[in-house]
């Protein structure tokens, strides 16, 4: 069967499910990010279910649907820096950062981290029109794209302690960005996922 | 979903807020908190008988701050929250400052986070938010001691 070709073979990270754009499919933090959606494209094209149905006939819906989230699932997660990063942490050094203690731990070294989210949070609460929340907004960015600076040093020096660190952080700001985008005025302050 | 509660916050919005609650199955309870929160807003946190507490939940990107009042005899008489992260911080933060109110610092730092988790029907992925809400009292009680301590040694 052509479909065990390459979804049958069980994989550790998701660099594995595009070899074009990473030959040793060992995890890195800089990415081609052209050239991974175009893998990314021509691989859902392979894979989608509706592609494998009409090639291989009903019983090949299911696993057509597992492949195809699952490259859906890696695309994002390469695509994205602070998924990127987590990713990275969690398969070069164990370091899970969707556990709370192991996040904890690790925010134990940021004592400030928390004071200076619950202030940023409480400003966006009190502005009242749209620029001041774009000034909040371009803070929030110059600092995100600064914790993207540090983490590519970080991994390119694999000082993966730092790298953790900056990536609990990163979380925080990552859900700021969300809230800042759904803001209106008179509307509470709101987030999603 | 994520909310930010402002202090007094009760009116528009809330009901489609509501809506996306219960599509996502949160308990009756979650959503009665997370639509109505208990006792939201700040105190002075440089008053001598105020104590911060001040958690977060880094996987998630939560936050939470829970600030106690309290009188002479070591009975808190004031409670606030603020919390930004998910309904069920939300609710747990909530629910813990009608818990505390009234409260003997003592009898305050005994309550459990499976008793809030209990009284929301939270689910097992949840039950950190509930832990959560059990740090920010401690760590108040424990901002407020160290407040005291001073004057009670003189």
């Amino acid at each position: 069967m052509l479909r065990t070709a390459v979804q049958r073979r069980s994989i550790s990270t998701f660099y594995e499910l595009f070899p074009r754009t990473f030959p040793k499919g060992t995890p890195q933090w800089n990415i081609e990010q052209s050239k991974l959606r175009k893998e990314y494209r021509a691989l859902q094209a392979q894979y989608h279910p509706d592609m494998l149905s009409a090639t291989f006939g009903k019983s090949s819906d299911h696993d057509g649907g597992d492949q195809s989230s699952l490259l859906n699932k890696a695309y994002h997660t390469l695509k994205d820096p602070l998924l990127r990063s987590q990713h990275i942490l969690k398969a070069v050094q164990g370091t899970d950062l969707s556990q709370e203690r192991i996040a904890q731990d690790i925010m134990q070294s940021n004592p400030d981290l928390l004071i200076q989210v619950l202030d940023t949070h409480e400003q966006l609460e009190e502005v009242q029109n749209i620029e001041d929340v774009h000034v909040i907004e371009r803070e929030n960015k110059q600092r995100i794209t600064s914790i993207e600076h540090q983490l590519e040093q970080c991994f390119n020096d694999k000082d993966f302690a730092k790298a953790s660190k900056l990536t609990v952080e990163l979380k925080y700001w990552v859900n700021l960005a969300k809230a800042i985008k759904e803001w209106e005025p008179g509307k509470p302050v709101t987030l999603s996922h | 979903m994520f909310r930010f509660i402002r202090p007094g916050f009760s009116g528009s919005g809330m009901s489609a807020a509501g809506t996306r609650l219960t599509r996502r199955l949160y308990h009756p309870k979650v959503i009665d908190h997370y639509t109505n929160p208990r006792n939201v807003g700040s105190l002075d946190k440089t008053l001598p008988n105020v104590g911060t507490g001040l958690v977060g939940a880094p996987a998630c990107g939560d936050v939470m701050k829970l600030q106690i009042q309290v009188d002479d005899s070591g009975v808190i008489q004031n409670v606030k929250f603020k919390t930004f992260g998910c309904g069920s911080a939300i609710a747990s933060s909530s629910y813990m400052t009608e818990l505390v109110r009234g409260k003997t610092l003592e009898d305050a730092a005994k309550i459990k986070n499976t008793e809030i988790a209990k009284e929301l029907s939270l689910p097992p992925v949840k039950l950190h938010c509930s832990m959560l809400a059990e740090d920010a009292i401690k760590a108040a009680i424990k901002d407020y001691q160290s407040k005291r301590k001073p004057t009670s040694l003189t």
